[in-house]
Formats: C-alpha cells, structure tokens, sequence
C-alpha cells in the first residue's frame, strides 16, 4: 500500500484551513507533528500570504462578530444575504460592547476591550491571550504589525496614551511593546518614548505602516485655518514626525484627509470634497509638495462622509467600508456599487482584514507555558491534603 | 538509441520512453543528472519506483507544460488550466497517490502543486477516521491521547 513521504503531506496540509488542521492533528503521530511544528506553521502563513486565489483571506467585522471570506464577496446569487457570513464566537474575556481594533498581523488581530485590556487573538485557531497594559490613561491611538525592518519575527504595539486628566487628550506619550525583548520571559515589555505628541483629533485612530514608520492622520480643529497633519513614528530612529496632508480646497474650505493607506509602496490617502472622494498619493516619501491626486471617485450615494478601502480582491474589485455603516464592493471598470454587508448599528462598528494562520498568541507573548493537566492534578491533591489538614490556605503554597 | 535533443527515459517495470529534453528537464532531479553526467544525455535514464502507466502519465503532463512555455501563444493560460483540470480529474486514487510520490521524487513543482491541491479539496471538511481511511493511515494515538487533542480545540470537529 501508499507510503506518502512526510514532505508531501506538509505540501497538502499547508493548503487547508485552520479549522481543518487543528482537527487533523488527531489523525496520527506524523500528522499532529506537521501541524505542531513552528516550520509548518511558518510555511502554511507565507501560504496563505501568497496564495493568488485569497483562499485564506478573510475580513472581520467587529458588530456584529463575523468573518467573510474574500471569496464569498463576489458571490453574484445574493450578496445582500447573511450566507456570505459566518459568526465567530468572541473570547469571553472580550467586552461584548466596548471593543476596539487596534491592528491585524499575520492572523493575530490586536484588540482593546473597555479602553484598557488590549489582547492579542487568533480568530482562526481561537486562541487568545492578554497583553499587560503600558499605564492607565486614554488609549488614542495605535498600531499594531510586524517590524519588517529589523527581522521576521519581530512584533510590536504602539500607543498613544494620554494623560490622567480626562479633559487633556492632547498631551500623549507613546508607549511600544516589543515581542523581540529579551530581558526575561515576562510579558512586561513596555517602552515609554520619552518624546510627547500633541495631538487634538486623530481620524482614524489604526495605524499604517510604511517603511518601517507608523503614520496617523489627524487634524487640528482649534488652529485658524483647521490644518490636517499625518503624524508620523520611525520605529527604528525611535522619532515622531509630521507630515502635511494633501491640501483640498474647495470653496474656500480645508477638506480634510480621512483615511491613509499605502498603494503601490506609497502613502495614500482618501480625501472628501463636496460630493467626491479622492485618492492621493506621495509620490516622494517625506515631501509634503509631492502629493497628487490619482483617481477621482463619484460620491455613490448622497451624504457619505467616511470611505475607507478594505481590501481589494482578486478580480480587481475594490472592498470599502462606508461611513462604518455597511460594507461595499467598488468595479472601477463598471463604476458600480453593491453592498456585501452592513454592520450591526453600533457606534463601534469596524472591520479589519485579516490571514488565515496558527501563529499562537502565546509564542508571540512567550508566557511560560501553563500548568500541566498532570501538574494540576498535583496542585489539587495537594490543595486537597492542605485542606484537611487544615493547614495554610492556597495561596501561601 | 534517442537521437539528438531527445532522452530517452525507462520506467521500473521496464518500458522505454524517448521524450524530447526540454520535456524530461521539467523534472528538476532528471535535469540535474542530465547536467552532471553526460552520459545520461545519450544512455537511457533509469526511473527507479516508477511504473509505465505513471510514466507515461507524467510525460503527457510535462510535455503540455513544457510545449506551453516555450510557446504561450499556442497554449494559452487558459487552455493550460482546463488541461491541468482534466488531468487532475481523470486520476483515480491509487493514480493520484502514485503521481504525488513520483512528481515529488522527480521534483516536477508544478505538478507536485496542482496535485497537492487537488488532494487538500478532496480531504477539506472530512472527518480524521475519513481522512485515515482515504490514505490508510494507522491511528497510533492512545484512546487518551485522541480525546485530549478532541480537547484542546472541540469546536473543530
């Protein structure tokens, strides 16, 4: 009978999705060693990195808590219906009203439960753990991502937070966390930059990474001529920067840059004039007259106020989430628009892409590993004995 | 004897096959025996653990490949993918099986991926005691063992 070498089965297994993996792991020894290994885990995320048919890709909506699969979006029968969607069961640890997306990477996604509990969660293998917090304070803004710079493994969380007083949100300091810290296997690795970012209004509070610098647009309300800023953090050179936003004026009025994002390894960003939307891009990183505008949009409904690209799929096919309402799918060909999905009506409502993978939250925050279910048996026999002995409580053991 | 630009390849239960070089070099291990020794370029080029049959199918898949690269206008992109479809199609399982060994030990990558993929939808979705069955696969895993892994993730089954 069929001997299949190892390395074939790692070739087939690497295609599959994590809920069938972590099934698998129960067909053999071989197999649940496959599966266990941090090679494999590895290979099938570059996997599902590459895959041009976005067999792994899924996009999350945080209200209500469900997953779709890039390739369910195009589904021509009914796009309007739930079936595209699947729910996902959130950790319980997780607020079920207050909940916050502070980045995705590599199937891990960051998110910050009542203002304070930021954790880290796998939503493919369902494995969540929490990170410590960098103070007590407003969380502003952040980001979460890979530190492509340094090395492969390397992930790290900023925050803005600021002050105590509840009245002052512009005084931040920003605080990084860093997977790479090898003080000790604590999972205390917070970083707090000396340097202090005033910031009023932040648009969008996630995050975008480029060359290895974190921008946030934000906007000052209270200067003369409202002015719109990207502020900008150098993750190596450990500096905050500032960059200007594209200027649209229109009517005598600043039109502010809503959302950035990064197209063709630049900086872009959507803007809004009356009745528009606008792309524009830095044609050359850090020179604020560089900016052009690349394609110019119809506003596809009245009164819109927030565009934000999610994704594109594999048709070309653009995915944008609007004014946090419902998700749309954008054909430049046809210039149409169809919805894929509205959110729940909730004033948290997001969305984030997200891989497939089974990178562990744990491996990433390097907790020693828990008690084992032999150890725990000890615990309880001995916590069993103290007791009727009538010796010290447990917590004294 | 092949002639020129041809080799000539023979199978473990002994049929011969002269196929043209650019078609045999889709194997990365024949083009790498090929390039180190001359003398496989003339000689007949043994392919040890593979029969006739499997042979035969894997030429068929090379040549379509190789013809298609060297001339995209003839065989388009499309035509290829139809082609690699039926291919994968029209296998059955012990054939299937057979053609995973052979392309991985004769390194043909892209075959060793269209057929991977083919074996991944097959097994999506399926149940371990499926999955053993379907690659005969021995369950050596104490009754304990199995319901502790049962454990570690039950909303997977």
């Amino acid at each position: 009978m069929m001997h299949i070498p190892s390395e074939v089965y790692e070739k087939i297994l690497v295609r599959l999705e994590v809920k069938d993996l972590l099934r698998f792991k129960c067909v053999c020894r071989c197999w649940a060693d496959i599966i266990s290994s941090s090679f494999f885990v590895h290979r099938q995320l570059e996997q599902s990195k590459e895959d041009p048919d976005q067999n792994h890709r899924r996009i999350f909506l945080i209200f209500p808590h469900v997953t779709i699969p890039y390739n369910s979006c195009d589904d021509k029968e009914d796009s309007k219906s739930n079936r595209i969607s699947k729910k996902i069961p959130l950790p319980r640890q997780f607020s079920r009203d207050d909940l916050k997306i502070m980045g995705s990477c590599d199937g891990l996604i960051c998110l910050l439960s009542k203002g304070y509990y930021v954790f880290l969660w796998n939503p493919s293998s369902r494995k969540v753990e929490e990170l410590s917090q960098p103070s007590y304070g407003c969380a502003n803004f952040y980001w979460f991502g890979r530190d492509s710079t340094i090395d492969g493994t390397n992930y790290k969380l900023i925050v803005g937070v600021s002050g105590d007083r509840f009245d002052d949100r512009r005084t931040n300091t920003l605080y990084v966390w860093s997977s790479n810290t090898n003080t000790d296997r604590s999972s205390y690795r917070w970083t707090e930059m000396g340097e202090t970012v005033y910031i009023s209004k932040v648009f969008e509070d996630r995050g975008t990474f480029l060359n290895g610098i974190v921008h946030w647009p934000t906007y000052e309300p209270n200067m003369p001529n409202r002015l719109d800023f990207v502020v900008s953090y150098d993750l190596s050179r450990c500096e905050i920067r500032r960059l200007h936003a594209p200027a649209v004026i229109q009517g005598g009025i600043v039109n502010s840059c809503y959302t950035l994002g990064v197209l063709d390894g630049r900086l872009c960003t959507i803007c809004k004039p009356i009745k528009k939307f606008e792309i524009w891009m830095m044609k050359e990183y850090g020179r604020n007259e560089s900016w052009v505008r690349m394609v110019r949009l119809k506003e596809f409904e009245p009164n819109l106020k927030l565009l934000r690209p999610i994704c594109f799929l594999k048709n070309g096919e653009l995915i944008a989430d609007v004014d946090r309402r419902k998700l749309v799918r954008y054909n430049f060909v046809t210039k149409t628009v169809q919805i894929v999905k509205t959110h729940n009506n909730h004033p948290m409502s997001d969305v984030i892409t997200y891989l497939e993978s089974l990178i562990s939250p744990r491996d990433i925050i390097q907790r020693p590993p828990p008690t084992t279910k032999s150890n725990q048996k000890d615990l309880r026999q001995l916590i069993g004995n103290l007791r009727t002995i009538r010796l010290a409580p447990r917590n004294k053991r | 004897m092949a002639s020129k630009g041809n080799l000539t390849l023979k199978s473990c239960n002994g049929k011969e096959f002269i196929v043209e070089e650019k078609v045999a070099v889709m194997s990365t291990t024949i083009k790498n025996m090929v390039d180190v020794d001359d003398s496989f370029a003339q000689g007949v080029i043994p392919i040890i653990g593979v029969d006739g049959k499997i042979l035969a199918k894997l030429i068929e898949y090379c040549k379509e490949h190789a013809e298609a690269d060297e001339d995209e206008e003839v065989k388009s992109e499309e035509y290829l993918k139809k082609f690699d479809e039926k291919f994968v199609d029209e296998l059955n399982l012990n054939d299937l099986y057979d053609l995973l060994k052979a392309s991985n030990y004769l390194e043909i990558t892209k075959l060793l991926n269209l057929l991977c993929q083919k074996v991944a939808s097959m097994i999506k979705g399926k149940k371990p005691e499926e999955i053993r069955r379907i690659f005969n696969i021995k369950n050596d895993f104490t009754p304990e063992e199995e319901e502790e892994i049962n454990r570690q993730n039950p909303w997977a089954f």
